[in-house]
């Protein structure tokens, strides 16, 4: 788990194109899309993990309340990767 | 540069270093631009969470807005009597490029979102408008080179038709190779 989260806090900040933040910048247990939190993520944002998630590891999201669970922090973004691998 | 009766407060930043109003305020040479500009973000204690997912062009934007209207700098003005003039030469190139390269092979085709948003070089004038609340005219020229007296008799008119009050004009151009700001107020 510990191992995952730290490569996704690397996709992410490739994905995101988030170039001067460092991977320990990162909290695994921040909410990622608070309007004041430290990233700032918006709706663009959330196509783009969308998209990681389908690139990196062949997960679809479909459903926007699902996603709105999964992408509440990079420790619930871990565990559903974990739960949705073959 | 020197201020005229028209012109007032500017910011520069160039090869390292930021001047405002001709005074060198920050210095961080020798470091690639993009440790330059978040060095400037941190020193100057910005706090913008949307800058981290900025593009380097609007990084350089952002940080020499942010200098430049430090000490609340519009607080007499209403926001639709703030406008923006502004120009460069290179328009999103940098950007262009990373995008491009996103998408050219057929077989691993993933446009990026994040990127795209800064394909167009008008996006600085939004990200600075956003932050100020600014809601007035706006304007973005691509031009070979930094035409001053254009743009500030281009703000000038603005002002004199009664279009705005006060005018946040200027230059930012970002490339591999060099980056140039230089942002001053018109009133």
């Amino acid at each position: 788990m510990d191992e995952l989260i730290e490569k996704l806090k690397v996709q992410i900040i490739k994905q995101l194109n988030l170039e001067d933040v460092e991977p320990d910048e990162i909290d695994a247990d921040e909410m990622l899309f608070d309007a004041d939190g430290e990233l700032g993520l918006d709706s663009i944002d959330a196509l783009e993990l969308i998209v990681l998630l389908d690139k990196e590891y062949g997960i679809k999201i479909k459903n926007q309340e699902e996603g709105k669970q999964i992408f509440h922090s990079l420790k619930t973004m871990a565990e559903f990767i974990l739960q949705h691998q073959d | 540069m020197e201020n005229t009766a028209a012109t007032y407060r500017q910011c520069e930043i160039k090869n390292g270093e930021i001047f405002l109003n001709g005074k060198l305020i920050f210095e961080k040479k020798e470091v690639p631009f993009a440790k330059f500009i978040k060095g400037a973000y941190k020193h100057f204690e910005l706090r913008y969470p949307k800058f981290h997912k900025m593009d380097r062009l609007c990084k350089l934007a952002f940080v020499t807005a942010n200098l430049l209207l430090e000490d609340n700098q519009l607080k007499e003005y209403k926001p639709e009597e703030i406008a923006v003039v502004m120009s460069n030469s290179n328009s999103t190139l940098h950007t262009d490029s990373k995008h491009a390269n996103s998408i050219k092979d057929k077989e691993n085709y993933f446009p990026s979102p994040a990127v795209f948003v800064y394909t167009l070089p008008n996006i600085m004038v939004g990200e600075i408008c956003i932050r100020y609340k600014i809601k007035g005219e706006s304007v973005f020229f691509v031009s070979n080179e930094y035409d001053k007296e254009m743009l500030t008799e281009y703000s000038r008119e603005m002002i004199d038709c009664g279009d705005a009050k006060i005018c946040l004009c200027g230059w930012v151009d970002y490339t591999e190779a060099n980056y140039y700001a230089n942002l001053y107020l018109v009133k």
